[in-house]
């Protein structure tokens, strides 16, 4: 017969708080990984299709929420839809994205997301910003319970949004006559910028 | 007769060739390239999208690199139909007359067996093939033409001009660019109507190789085996003339051999070296006999940038092609110690712009980022190199896909090119001081870039003691082989090689279809 294993308590109590004192220092080290957490956010190798007109209207009105500035939407969408109809995972994320922040502004606001005001719509992707740079023990452990998701809507969405506005949008806005991709006529840049 | 590689050199020739009744048979590695090049500018400019379609897998480019340039060199090459050039600025200039006698002038390099006079007819003639916009007007350094420049000039822009202005203050002189981009509609090309896109221009504004590669697929005599590797050129038993090539499509299993009476190595200064040198009678019983010229004297154009900022707003990038450069630095008093230098303003600030999105969180903070791009000039220190036997191309240990080896680089900065870096700092120095800079940095020597400028290894010379092939680009000693490119040339110049490329090309069209 073996002999009956005996713990006491304070050793039981030693174990506990070794462990979380590990577990917490383990999830610092995490937090100031150079670059950040070591979640890299991927794309499902699903099939690229169509998306539908509300999920469009959705991921623009959230472009047009992450940028908060001036922009023509029309090549937001035409980018969005290029990029579900020929990229594989994008179709997949993009629906999934829509339909979860709409809960969010439904539920938050009383309103689909695309029809809500600009302060609902920032409050709903708020947990972007929280998924790109956790702070906190409860940011990691909120992340680890499923907040993960928004790093890739982060990613691939928001980030590429701003990107894309990087290119277009934001020359307008710091002076240029049209972005790079659209044609400018060969007078205007002789002349003194407006 | 067969053209390994379907660049600028090799599109040149099989056009001009195919034009006068030959066939031509081309053997490209890399995937078809759409001309227009609309596809290409809609991804990347549309849905900002890098297409893998046009990109050869890693066991099918690749090579090893050894000394201390830091570029990217494999990738500073696309191998695609039409090759590198698909991607080029259009930057389009002669080299001047004391660029072919380094030696005789400035003692340094070596001097070319052709002459800038021997050139220029063909300087002509590329000029128009490409259709060059330009003028000599403004440049008082230019090389002498007989012909005019067939399309009008892209007009300094207005930073350009206020730039100008104050460096013509201190005598220094800023013209424009001539560059192989139409201003104007020329023959089937329309006008440029300044996408800003010109990398991937969506109308054929600037020139591409597809445009030529296309005609010559249209007369019926020209056929185009892409996603082809030439592995190895077969030649008679005494070793005096090429017969074959053996090739083998990159999807398939066996080998092929193509018979052929003329071999023209097109595929730039690396592979043709490579190829060479993996076809040589050492290797090979029936092999290419090869002096030790070949592989040597690998020279990269030196390019270095730098950043003025200034209390103005100079809006960069209205157009989005170059304006502004001056040649006047060409043929300093102290050439010899070090080499020339051409220095060049930038407009492309489309990567920078798209760096402004990095971790922006909002549109404020990205056009937080993107202003002070308004207020920048980049200026480009085109230098030239002196031509060094220990800077090679030689055979790597590491494989492709079917067993051969790649190419091995080995390139190291010397010490005339310090001289050089520190003469093209004092130039930086006096066009900051100039114009009124408010702040000026120039990278540090370490950011040596080639602009995908790759030269010699096969250089052109009087035997085969001097260089691997002669001044037409037959291979001493095996009259039917020709490489052609940069590949052949003595000396690299302070500015861009890709004109001297097409004129040397149709030289040797022009030689070809005697000897044909």
């Amino acid at each position: 017969m073996p002999a009956k294993f005996r713990l006491s308590r304070r050793t039981l109590l030693g174990a506990v708080a070794g462990t979380c004192a590990a577990a917490a220092l383990g999830i610092w080290r995490w937090l100031d990984e150079p670059g950040g957490p070591a979640w890299t956010p991927t794309l499902e190798a699903t099939t690229p299709g169509p998306v539908t007109d509300a999920t469009l209207s959705t991921l623009v009105a959230a472009a047009r929420a992450v940028i908060g500035r001036p922009i023509e939407p029309a090549h937001y969408a035409e980018y969005f839809r290029w990029r579900a109809e020929h990229l594989p995972g994008y179709r997949t994320l993009y629906g999934r994205f829509a339909a979860r922040v709409d809960r969010g502004a439904r539920r938050t606001a009383g309103c689909a997301f695309a029809g809500c005001s600009a302060a609902a719509q920032t409050r709903v992707l708020r947990p972007a910003s929280r998924a790109r740079a956790p702070r906190s023990v409860l940011d990691a452990v909120w992340m680890a319970a499923g907040g993960r998701v928004w790093t890739a809507y982060d990613r691939f969405i928001l980030d590429e949004a701003l990107a894309l506005f990087a290119g277009t949008d934001a020359w307008v806005l710091t002076g240029y006559e049209g972005w790079p991709g659209t044609p400018r006529g060969l007078d205007r840049y002789r002349r003194a910028p407006r | 007769m067969a053209i390994v590689g379907s660049g600028i050199a090799g599109a040149a020739i099989a056009y001009l060739l195919t034009a006068r009744g030959h066939r031509v048979e081309i053997f490209e590695r890399g995937p078809a390239y759409p001309y227009p090049h609309t596809p290409q500018f809609e991804d990347r400019f549309l849905h900002r999208y890098d297409n893998p379609a046009y990109r050869l897998p890693s066991d099918l480019q690749g090579l090893t690199v050894s000394g201390t340039y830091c570029g990217d060199v494999d990738h500073e090459r696309h191998m695609v139909v039409g090759g590198t050039a698909t991607h080029w600025a259009g930057i389009a200039l002669r080299m001047i007359p004391q660029d072919f006698q380094t030696k005789t002038l400035y003692g340094f390099g070596d001097d070319w067996p052709i002459g800038y006079d021997d050139l220029e007819p063909y300087y002509g003639r590329a000029e128009a093939l490409l259709g060059v916009s330009g003028t000599d007007a403004d440049n008082p350094f230019a090389p002498p033409r007989s012909r005019p420049f067939p399309l009008p000039p892209f007009e300094l822009s207005y930073e350009d001009r206020i730039l100008a202005a104050r460096l013509r203050a201190a005598g220094i002189v800023v013209h424009t660019t001539p560059q192989a981009a139409t201003r104007a509609a020329y023959g089937d090309r329309p006008g440029c109507q300044n996408f800003g896109a010109c990398d991937v221009c969506p109308i054929g504004v600037r020139y591409s190789p597809n445009y030529h590669l296309a005609r010559a697929v249209a007369t019926g005599r020209c056929v185009i085996h892409r996603e082809t590797s030439v592995r190895r050129i077969v030649a008679d038993r005494p070793g005096r003339r090429a017969v074959s090539l053996i090739y083998r499509p990159n999807g398939a299993a066996a080998d092929r051999e193509y018979q052929v009476p003329v071999v023209v190595l097109a595929g730039g200064a690396i592979e043709n070296a490579r190829l060479l040198l993996l076809s040589g009678r050492d290797r090979h019983p029936d092999g290419v006999p090869l002096g030790d010229v070949v592989g040597r004297r690998l020279t990269f154009h030196h390019l270095w940038s730098g950043s003025l900022r200034y209390a103005e707003r100079m809006m960069p990038g209205r157009l989005g092609r170059w304006t502004g450069q001056s040649h006047q630095f060409l043929t300093p008093p102290t050439r010899g110690r070090h080499g020339a230098v051409k220095v060049e303003f930038s407009a492309n600030i489309v990567p920078w712009s798209e760096d402004a999105a990095f971790g922006a969180r909002s549109g404020a903070e990205v056009l937080e980022r993107f202003a002070p791009l308004t207020m920048l000039r980049d200026v480009t220190l085109h230098s030239e190199a002196a031509p060094e036997p220990r800077r090679t191309v030689t055979l790597s240990t590491t494989r492709d896909r079917f067993g051969d080896p790649y190419a091995h680089v080995h390139y190291d900065l010397s010490p005339f090119d310090e001289a050089t870096y520190a003469y093209g700092q004092g130039l930086f120095d006096r066009f900051a001081k100039a114009t009124g800079a408010a702040d000026a940095q120039l990278r540090g020597i370490e950011t040596v870039y080639s602009g995908g400028h790759h030269m010699g290894t096969c250089r052109m010379g009087r035997d085969a003691a001097d260089g691997a092939v002669d001044s037409f680009g037959a291979l001493h000693g095996c009259p039917n082989l020709f490489v052609v490119g940069a590949s052949m040339f003595v000396g690299p110049a302070a500015v861009n090689p890709t004109l001297t490329i097409a004129a040397l090309a149709v030289r040797t069209a022009d030689y070809l279809t005697r000897a044909l």
